[in-house]
């Protein structure tokens, strides 16, 4: 059922971006087929997911606003004649997050401000900061506790 | 709508401008990756906004806006992937020098 709703989204995201042009699925189909049928090689599924709208409005602001801060950061540093950075790695615990999270919060902690998900490991997240300050921390804590909210522990027992 | 778009477009370019002086001046792969999955994905979603504005039509915009949010899933996931092949081949390659090191 999962692969059959994957299958259906990636069609018609296809369809959407080939302005319905049917005849493109001659490259499309092969490919969403190729998308869904390798997706057991990668690491969690969206199962497990408990829908609480505040939490998920919450995670996409924060995902929007962490963007373009994380923008406007390295955009700072890298103008700035001194180009004040210091990087580090550093290892975040993952406790509590099911496989799942662990996945969407790496992705989101890529595009908050000054930090970069080196490494998804066991129970550590290694993270690749451009200096060590503790918002970064602070940051990764938040998103934890959202997605968290939005994919409970027990999710990956679906796994 | 078409000054805002434009406006937004010109935003949108400078952002990108900036993440190619980041490539060049970051010293390290792993920092040069923060350019990649944050100024041009941002730098993106401002053309995006701008040319759905500068279109004025809905659908046009849905579809650039689709696309910015597909393309911020895959940068940012790629841009993990990256970095963990880095900092594994860095670890491996402190492996093997601690390895040569004990074997001297």
């Amino acid at each position: 059922m999962g692969g059959f709703i994957l299958f259906a989204g990636l069609v018609l995201l296809w369809l959407v971006f080939a302005q319905a042009q049917l005849s493109s699925l001659i490259i499309g189909l092969p490919v969403v087929l190729a998308a869904v049928f390798t997706r057991g090689w990668i690491r969690g599924s969206l199962s497990g997911f408990s829908f609480n709208w505040v939490a998920c409005l919450r995670l996409i602001l924060l995902f929007i606003s962490g963007s373009v801060r994380g923008a406007l950061d390295v955009g700072l540093r890298t103008l700035k004649p001194d180009m004040p950075i210091q990087p580090v790695l550093f290892s975040y615990p993952l406790n509590n997050i099911s496989v799942t999270g662990r996945t969407i919060l790496a992705a989101v902690v890529t595009l908050m401000p000054g930090t970069l998900a080196a490494r998804l490991a066991d129970n550590v997240l290694t993270v690749h900061s451009l200096s060590p300050q503790p918002e970064v921390i602070d940051d990764i804590q938040a998103c934890a506790h959202l997605v968290t909210q939005l994919w409970p522990e027990h999710g990956a027992a679906h796994v | 709508m078409m000054v805002a778009g434009v406006i937004f477009c010109l935003l949108g370019s400078l952002f990108i401008a900036v993440g190619a002086v980041t490539l060049w001046r970051f010293a390290d792969t792993l920092s040069r990756l923060h350019a990649l999955t944050k100024a041009d994905n941002v730098g993106l979603g401002f053309i995006a906004a701008g040319c759905g504005l500068v279109s004025g039509d809905p659908w046009f915009a849905l579809k650039a806006g689709l696309l910015w949010f597909t393309m911020l899933v895959v940068s940012s996931l790629a841009g993990m992937l990256l970095a963990s092949h880095i900092v594994t081949e860095q670890g491996a390659a402190e492996q093997r020098c601690c390895d040569e090191e004990a074997a001297e």
